[in-house]
């Protein structure tokens, strides 16, 4: 009998598909999860969001004499932005072609500059080049639209 | 100035490759300048679908700094422009994709349209495509893992500051277990910028003694024809995508014919061999956006 249902099946071209829903529910909750506002007015809450929105631990914002524009650590700020400056300084002087500067530690240490400015991100996998780009101009766009952080 | 398109999936297979060849014949008949570049740096197809495979100089030389863009640019089927990408796994390695931004900047002013033919995944590679891109346009076939992917790429492509516009469904069969145009829609929070019915011709664009990009061997054909709206979307006129559902009669002529439709005949490999081997073989020297109003389902 099945095998007569599944000849007529085939000749007929019947369609006996349907709709994974329950993975479509799966699917949906997980853009749910990606929604991130980056209208913020506070630098530091911005840094929060963005720290979510990349998946790093800590982001670090240091002009490059070392002092501290903004960072998502709470009381470690200003050691990091200071190790990190003089930490890329010194790389910068050896290696001065340096763009970005990786270290593995336990987690990754990465430091970039951008626009006079040095970012510092520790995180538990390394960033792109590229994505750390985007991160970077997107604190550099809020900083230079004015606004009172 | 230019606007560069990103084609990018979750998933290989998805038609990527085929849809950024056809699109971009398809802007070129429509007297755009266009620009297609190989943007998958490790699995370069495109110069194989657009039979342009052994080009000297490709996007890996310019990555490397070792020639220019204009360079590396070549006059491809149907009135497009070229970039390929190398084949040489060794290039590939060396290769920093990060510049790829850069390196597309530079030639933005020549060409209207400029389309990435970009890998699939979320990886360095991929990123690289999605920041040298203006707007993305995500590729998916209409079942769920699919869109699952797809779902991945357009957060990564968010993350980059790149802009998704819209979702291109390729291979639609209009089956009940596909994944509906309002469901994508609902669930990537992008509007339909075409549904690409599952079509033979383009299936067996790759299966041609000269491969060639479907538009230019059978024009009429319904990929094709669902591709030309895209464009049509692309360039501002707006038009509205039907879907075509096939109604019992129909279906049941259309299997019995395939049923009866002769095959060839396949050789045995003892007949393969001793062909072979009778002679030796000769060597040939010589989209503005779309509502969700605009999708009518026909039956």
């Amino acid at each position: 009998m099945k095998s007569v249902r599944n000849f007529a099946g085939k000749l007929l071209g019947l369609d006996n598909t349907e709709i994974p829903k329950e993975q479509l529910n799966a699917i949906s909750e997980i853009l749910s999860k990606f929604h991130f506002n980056t209208n913020s007015k506070d630098l530091r809450k911005l840094l929060k969001t963005l720290r979510k929105k990349h998946l790093v631990d800590n982001i670090c914002v240091a002009s490059k004499n070392g002092s501290v524009i903004a960072s998502t650590s709470n009381g470690n700020s200003l050691k990091e932005a200071v190790i990190g400056t003089a930490m890329f300084n010194y790389i910068k002087s050896e290696i001065p072609k340096s763009e970005t500067i990786l270290i593995k530690s336990n987690e990754w240490y990465m430091l970039m500059p951008y626009k006079n400015k040095i970012f510092i991100v520790r995180a538990p996998a390394s960033l792109s080049t590229v994505e750390f780009n985007a991160l970077a101009k997107e604190v550099e766009g809020k900083l230079t639209k004015g606004k009172s952080f | 100035m230019g606007t560069v398109y990103a084609l990018v999936s979750g998933k290989g297979g998805v038609g990527k490759t085929t849809i950024t060849a056809n699109l971009g014949i398809a802007l070129s008949q429509k007297g755009k300048k266009v620009l297609l570049v190989d943007s998958d740096i490790a699995m370069a197809n495109l110069s194989l679908l657009l039979g342009m495979h052994s080009s000297p100089i490709t996007l890996h030389d310019v990555l490397l700094g070792e020639s220019s863009l204009q360079d590396a640019i070549y006059d491809g089927p149907g009135g497009v422009s070229f970039v390929p990408s190398g084949l040489s796994f060794e290039s590939y390695r060396r290769v920093d994709s990060a510049r790829l931004a850069g390196v597309i900047a530079s030639v933005k002013e020549d060409f209207d349209y400029i389309l990435l033919d970009a890998p699939a995944g979320i990886e360095t590679n991929v990123m690289s495509a999605l920041s040298a891109a203006d707007n993305v346009l995500l590729v998916t076939m209409p079942i769920s893992p699919s869109i699952a992917d797809v779902l991945k790429t357009k957060i990564v492509a968010e993350r980059l500051n790149a802009k998704p516009i819209g979702v291109i469904v390729n291979f639609v069969r209009n089956e009940k277990g596909e994944i509906m145009p309002d469901d994508i829609m609902k669930m990537l929070e992008l509007p339909i910028y075409g549904l690409i019915p599952y079509d033979q011709d383009i299936r067996k664009s790759f299966m041609r003694e000269k491969i060639m990009p479907t538009i230019l061997f059978k024009p009429n054909s319904k990929g094709v024809e669902a591709i030309n709206q895209i464009a049509e979307k692309l360039t501002g006129v707006s038009s509205t995508i039907r879907i075509k559902k096939q109604g019992i009669i129909t279906r049941f002529l259309n299997k019995l014919s395939s049923i009866f439709k002769r095959k060839p005949k396949e050789k045995t490999l003892r007949e393969e061999v001793k062909e072979k081997t009778k002679s030796v073989p000769e060597i040939d020297e010589d989209l503005p956006e779309i509502s969700e109003d605009s999708i009518e389902v026909e039956e």
